[in-house]
């Protein structure tokens, strides 16, 4: 478990950028900051690998106090990728990119070209194995800034903004990416504000304002509370919004994404048909 | 002067490729293109479709900065890449870019928002109030003295915005604007686009992955795959086709609703674009049921 202790953060000594943030991440769970731009998402995710360390509070990750451990022993645990992927990239192929951490912990070659393989086939990258990351679009950078934290298999996956300009495949592997790693028991935090995204896969939510934790709870109850998500510069999912004034509280849970929204219509018009046979 | 007239097309494009030196397949293939003039228009297609290198032409940036072979008939105001210059053709065209650090040249959030009108010799103080009513649209006017470097990516997005549409081009094309911005701060954009193409006429051009937030305002989205355009219309029109399953573009949520109905072998009466277009359709067939 990661646990953030009433954490204060300031970068100039001047303004906090966390206000006594309080949070637990446990394992085998999925989970998301949201908030404006500025609220202190990406300051409370470099706190989870000790890249920033607290003012005041304090972080442990599976009990170890992120003052006292150096980041290459936390990294190993807790792996972190940026929102800007060419801050992280220095490496001339694609290959070594994602193979470098794996250099640094020592693993043996067979075991880096094994598992650099395997991450450049789910991200699909196989095909750019010799370019350098920086001749890849947008997007690409993005995917592998996603794929060289993946490589390592951390027992924490923290990324911010994944969706951030992807299409509808690299959205559908980012899925498959988070359900797979939750599944094997390891955990997945992520800072965002693609509601949508939020909505089909509803982890639990951090909603974050001006530094504070402004609410947490399950997708299914914050993403339906208006005000709290006003407050934090984001909106109701539109789903939600179309079932909410529908007024089909008067049904069955209100859906929040395409599928819960589907099925909702179908069942509607399936009891009608029965209601009409009876 | 009717609608249609030609003077209204503003950018004219026929049989376009290009091919980035050094490389073999061409990111442009046959793109036929008018844009007229106050059109708002949504370009979107999955990633590597060729969006951003249509958006180099439309700039100059290609062949001028980023070379490689160049066909076709090109005009844009009436003027052609190859034979005019960046700085010609960035009279009339500004264009944010994806990735703001790329763009931040200045220090303090003031001086990048001012740079543009500062090289375009316009007198400070007008520049001073131009600016403040820019950062007060982006609800940023406590960060006017910060240093740029010190904000975070969504907030650079939003100087790297404000920066440019400070300088009032004629077309402005915005790659990914709203990757990185809130739901909130991207319906203030919006605002401020709207606002902008009403009081001065701008044609706008939004490159996209995620547009559940813009399908409305948008008066045509334009899809592309493979470096072609596949798909172009007005939103309702392009938005009835499957575009996650033809082109796997991420579509807005009721869009995908209506497919994923329609897949199910239900019909909605058209594609929402809107909550409550949705809602007045699902109120009506969930009446008749």
């Amino acid at each position: 478990m990661i646990k953030m202790e009433n954490v204060w953060f300031s970068y100039d000594g001047r303004k906090y950028a966390l206000k006594g943030v309080s949070a637990e991440f446990h394992e085998g769970n999925y989970y998301a900051i949201l908030g404006d731009n500025g609220s202190g998402k990406t300051t409370l995710l470099k706190h989870l690998n000790g890249l920033l360390r607290p003012n005041k509070g304090r972080v442990l990750v599976d009990g170890l106090d992120t003052k006292k451990i150096p980041v290459s022993i936390l990294s190993k645990k807790v792996a972190l990728s940026f929102q800007n992927p060419e801050a992280m990239f220095f490496s001339s192929t694609v290959y070594d990119e994602i193979a470098f951490a794996l250099r640094n912990f020592g693993y043996k070659k067979e075991v880096i070209d094994r598992l650099v393989g395997k991450v450049l086939s789910i991200f699909d990258l196989d095909r750019y194995s010799n370019y350098s990351p920086f001749n890849l679009s947008e997007g690409e950078k993005r995917r592998l800034a996603i794929a060289c934290v993946y490589a390592w298999e951390p027992k924490y996956l923290v990324l911010d903004e994944p969706t951030a300009g992807q299409d509808q495949i690299q959205r559908e592997l980012l899925v498959y990416v988070i359900k797979h790693v939750v599944r094997q028991g390891r955990t997945v935090i992520i800072a965002s504000h693609d509601v949508e995204f939020i909505a089909e896969t509803k982890p639990y939510i951090f909603l974050l304002k001006e530094g504070k934790i402004l609410r947490e709870g399950p997708a299914e109850e914050v993403l339906l509370d208006e005000k709290a998500l006003e407050k934090a510069g984001l909106i109701i999912p539109y789903i939600a919004q179309v079932f909410k004034s529908l007024d089909s509280e008067r049904y069955r849970k209100i859906p929040i994404n395409p599928d819960e929204a589907s099925d909702f219509i179908l069942n509607f018009i399936k009891r009608d048909d029965n209601f009409d046979g009876s | 002067m009717s609608f249609t007239s030609t003077n209204d097309v503003i950018v004219d494009l026929k049989e376009v490729e290009f091919t980035y030196s050094g490389c073999k397949v061409p990111s442009l293939k046959r793109v036929n293109l008018k844009i007229r003039r106050k059109e708002i228009t949504l370009l979107t297609g999955p990633s590597g479709c060729g969006k951003t290198t249509l958006c180099r032409v439309l700039t100059g940036l290609i062949p001028n900065f980023y070379p490689g072979d160049l066909k076709g008939e090109i005009s844009i105001f009436g003027m052609d890449p190859r034979r005019n210059s960046i700085k010609d053709i960035l009279r009339n065209v500004g264009m944010v870019l994806q990735n703001p650090e790329t763009q931040i040249v200045m220090t303090t959030v003031f001086r990048e928002i001012a740079f543009g009108l500062e090289n375009q010799r316009v007198p400070p103080k007008i520049i001073r109030n131009r600016v403040l009513d820019m950062l007060k649209t982006l609800r940023m006017e406590d960060l006017l003295h910060e240093n740029v470097y010190k904000l975070s990516f969504g907030q650079k997005q939003k100087v790297a915005i404000a920066s440019i549409l400070i300088l009032r081009p004629k077309l402005l094309i915005l790659d990914e604007p709203t990757s990185y911005l809130s739901p909130l701060a991207t319906l203030e954009l919006i605002k401020l686009l709207r606002e902008l193409h009403e009081k001065e006429g701008v044609t706008i051009l939004i490159v996209e992955h995620k547009f559940d937030l813009l399908a409305e305002h948008v008066t045509r989205i334009i899809v592309m795959k493979n470096g072609t355009i596949v798909s172009d219309g007005t939103p309702k029109e392009v938005l009835s086709k499957d575009l996650s399953k033809l082109y796997g573009v991420n579509m807005p949520s009721l869009a995908k609703f209506y497919h994923k109905l329609r897949k199910r072998g239900y019909k909605m009466e058209s594609v929402p674009l809107t909550v409550r277009e949705a809602t007045e359709i699902l109120r009506k067939e969930m009446r008749e049921q």
